[in-house]
């Protein structure tokens, strides 16, 4: 099982184009005398980032009453740290781009993995969680192994969903019985190659379980709900066509009332498209098509 | 518990998130009645909106799903039950997500 789990992640890069960028941001933030306006320089470098940047700066996603101009202004204003993360997340979109629409429909893929991200980070502001923010990356990435198995075990992925068709069962349920193990036990072991932190990693490890995750329970238990919540809300597709099953256990852990729903569900609703602008290159239309795709089979 | 946006503001709402600016510095508490001073403050630090308490927005369930003709309102909870793997009254939480969910279904529905 671990050959076949090594094989599929083996080198697979972490950041791809991105990472002259992000080397270069290192640089600027380990010298003591360097200025926000420094950062800035090195962003601006990338116009296609840097328009993105503006943009998500100036959107209800971060719902800043002025508006921002430049960079700098908008490093202020996001924080360094969401920059980033911007990038990374950039840097995973990338990497998968080549992903075929008779596999799945990357669209759908992507905007139910955003959505969730805008809800991890919703509960986790409610809950009042230190770096909030993390979990907007933790709920995107949180299906990352699906994009590793569409993009180097296509004929694994298309018997999973025959499997998968042919009886009532959950997606990562056909994953075991094809591959002997899931999407989120692929997404752990990439991330963790990357050396990505250990609550982000727990996060997407764990998130069908996330009793499991021993002291990031709090952590999985955030995308846990968000993946649920947006399954049930039904915005894009990850493949699976079931609401997953809720862990009870999970709720509790979070400690909200039910009346944060609404305002989750809103959030999600209000932000969703501007956070699609923001992270995702505009789709290649021919590359798009109009075949089906097998997650679209499934349903 | 919805987000208004500072323009929309009322004396009296009740704030139902802690406010913070970017510093981590509680601004409002949770629970505290909006003064004119208060939404002047906000306004100062640039914060273009929070959460205040629910106004009866909750409790226009009933009525939306009334507006739906009945056939159509059955459909969509067939729709929405086959959708989910496990059944949704085991909880509170999941009655919760499945009663909104399908408001927002209806509120879909009728738009059309």
């Amino acid at each position: 099982m671990s050959t076949t789990l090594n094989h599929l992640i083996q080198g697979i890069p972490s950041l791809g184009s991105y990472a002259q960028v992000m080397a270069e941001m290192e640089t600027v933030l380990s010298e003591p005398h360097s200025t926000l306006a420094d950062l800035g320089n090195v962003i601006e470098k990338d116009p296609d980032l840097t328009a993105r940047l503006l943009k998500l700066g100036n959107s209800s996603f971060f719902g800043f009453h002025s508006r921002l101009e430049t960079v700098a202004e908008a490093v202020s204003v996001i924080g360094i740290q969401q920059v980033q993360d911007l990038l990374l997340v950039s840097s995973v979109v990338e990497l998968f781009d080549g992903i075929g629409a008779d596999l799945a429909d990357m669209e759908s893929f992507w905007k139910h993995s955003l959505a969730c991200g805008i809800g991890a980070r919703c509960l986790a502001i409610a809950r009042q969680m230190p770096k909030a923010e993390k979990f907007f990356v933790a709920g995107l990435l949180h299906d990352l192994g699906r994009l590793v198995l569409f993009s180097r075990a296509p004929n694994q992925v298309v018997e999973i969903f025959r499997l998968y068709q042919s009886r009532r069962m959950l997606l990562r349920e056909a994953e075991v019985c094809i591959l002997g193990f899931d999407h989120a036990l692929i997404g752990e072991t990439l991330m963790r190659s990357w050396q990505y932190p250990a609550n982000l990693v727990s996060a997407v490890a764990c998130h069908h379980h996330p009793m499991a995750a021993g002291v990031y329970q709090l952590e999985s238990s955030i995308v846990h709900l968000a993946d649920y919540l947006v399954h049930a809300m039904q915005m894009g597709r990850s493949g699976e066509r079931f609401v997953p099953p809720l862990n009870q256990k999970a709720w509790e852990r979070v400690g909200l009332a039910t009346n944060i729903l609404e305002s989750v569900i809103r959030s999600i609703d209000e932000q969703i498209e501007i956070v699609q602008e923001a992270f995702l290159r505009v789709p290649d239309k021919a590359a798009l098509g109009h075949s089906t795709t097998c997650a679209q089979q499934a349903t | 518990m919805p987000n208004v946006k500072l323009e929309s503001l009322q004396g009296g709402m009740i704030v139902s998130v802690d406010v913070r600016n970017l510093d981590n510095m509680l601004l409002i508490p949770a629970g505290c009645a909006l003064s004119g001073r208060q939404i002047d403050i906000l306004n100062a630090w640039g914060i273009a909106e929070i959460q205040v308490e629910a106004c009866g927005d909750s409790e226009d369930l009933p009525d939306l799903l009334q507006q739906l003709p009945p056939e159509t309102l059955k459909q969509l909870k067939r729709d929405l039950t086959a959708a989910f793997w496990e059944p949704v009254d085991q909880s509170p939480v999941q009655q919760e997500v499945f009663n909104l969910v399908l408001r927002r279904r209806a509120k879909q529905a009728l738009q059309k």
